[in-house]
């Protein structure tokens, strides 16, 4: 069985976009995922200001294209997703998948769906609780510290693996930032199993 | 000009000092070849610095620079990515030593798709590669003439098109780009759809054909 690492944020919109294709490439190639938390930046769109500067107009441009982009492509995967004005951070639900050994496929559907769908917060620990009592996962969640520790070593392993953004894609030793890739990557996983 | 209207069905935003540009001229030539239209295809002249921060190099090294550590971290995996595609295209992709103004080179495009819009698939020939192999001095008007020359495009009276009304446009179609949603290269207008990025060249494809079956999903072609 070929293998790819996958790295993920559920408050991400491009990583939840690519969470149905991405399993069906996996399903079709047999391939084995392991699936890693990357903790991104929190993406909002700026507020239109008289004296916003070149920059400041460009960025406010591209958040508002961006999040358009992904509605039109929510409706082309007839899924359903609901931008936040306010958005919330998913830290303790990124640490909770770097601890999870079973039930991992299971718990990234029920975070994203709650994030974008439920409009839930996942650093919330009564949130992240009921997912987990839900899928029947019981582990203890981490503490702050913990979150933060787990987190930043995360992030440094994806660093070393050059990821910088999610969704990322490592495979045969090559990284690739977003499910536009997938046509790619599915080349290298098909190359891997006839080698 | 104005941003977002156009006689034809597509409008593509290219700017030559692009990577992800010039790896979506080939693929949106193919798409253009394929339905038999003609594109309406228009120079869009980045301000990198105002967004991505700014950098020189020199025999390979970083000299002067104000990026910040995730902007240089973007900008080094755009281009090992860009570089990939370009590989796969037939193309050699060295990164820039410095942010070029390509202003002059894309009022060329401008110029061929008035003059000789037949030829611009010559035009890009002209320009693109060898500015990718760093051959290319696309902020001296004489190069941007020779590429027109080469291209098989008139060139006579190009020179004063851009230190005339060709800059004059060049810099009112700017103006009104980002008030109109568009920010980067390469950008796909159509209907009431502004996509940034070739990835979108599936939709643009399913969307110009009639929007037959089920809307395709974004995805680089290969």
């Amino acid at each position: 069985m070929t293998s790819i690492d996958i790295y993920i944020d559920f408050k991400s919109p491009a990583a939840y976009l690519a969470l149905a294709p991405t399993r069906a490439l996996l399903k079709s190639t047999g391939t084995r995922a392991t699936w890693h938390p990357f903790n991104t930046r929190l993406s909002t769109i700026p507020e239109q200001r008289a004296d916003e500067n070149k920059g400041e107009k460009h960025r406010r441009v591209r958040a508002l294209a961006r999040r358009d982009v992904h509605l039109l492509y929510a409706e082309v995967q007839n899924l359903p997703m609901v931008f936040q004005d306010e958005p919330f951070e998913a830290e303790l639900a990124l640490a909770v998948l770097q601890s999870l050994d079973k039930g991992v496929d299971a718990f990234i559907d029920a975070a994203f769906k709650a994030y974008w769908q439920d409009l839930q917060d996942l650093n919330d620990p009564v949130v992240v609780a009921a997912l987990l009592q839900d899928l029947k996962l019981n582990i203890p969640l981490p503490d702050t510290q913990s979150v933060n520790q787990i987190l930043d070593e995360a992030a440094l392993a994806a660093q070393d693996n050059g990821v910088i953004e999610a969704p990322g894609y490592v495979v045969a030793g090559q990284v690739f930032i977003g499910r536009e890739h997938l046509p790619w990557i599915e080349e290298l996983l098909a190359a891997d199993v006839s080698a | 000009m104005k941003p977002l209207e156009s006689q034809a069905p597509l409008i593509v935003y290219l700017d030559i000092k692009s990577p992800y540009a010039f790896i979506a001229v080939k693929p949106t030539q193919a798409l253009e070849a394929e339905l038999g239209m003609r594109f309406d295809w228009r120079g869009l002249t980045l301000d990198i610095p105002s967004y991505l921060g700014s950098a020189k190099k020199s025999a390979g090294k970083v000299v002067a620079s104000n990026r910040s550590p995730a902007q240089w971290l973007s900008v080094k995996y755009a281009y090992k990515d860009a570089r990939r595609y370009a590989e796969r295209q037939g193309y050699i992709l060295k990164g820039t030593e410095k942010i070029w103004d390509s202003s002059l080179v894309n009022m060329g495009i401008t110029w061929v798709a008035e003059h000789a819009p037949e030829r611009l698939k010559h035009y890009f020939d002209a320009v693109y590669p060898p500015f990718w192999r760093r051959e290319l001095d696309i902020e001296n008007v004489n190069v941007v003439i020779d590429c027109l020359g080469t291209a098989g495009v008139k060139t006579e009276g190009f020179a004063a098109y851009a230190y005339g009304h060709g800059r004059q446009q060049h810099d009112t179609l700017q103006a009104q780009l980002h008030d109109a949603g568009i920010y980067g290269v390469p950008t796909y207008v159509f209907d009431d759809k502004i996509l940034f990025g070739r990835e979108h060249l599936p939709f643009v494809r399913w969307s110009l054909t009639g929007k037959q079956g089920p809307p395709p999903d974004m995805a680089y072609s290969l």
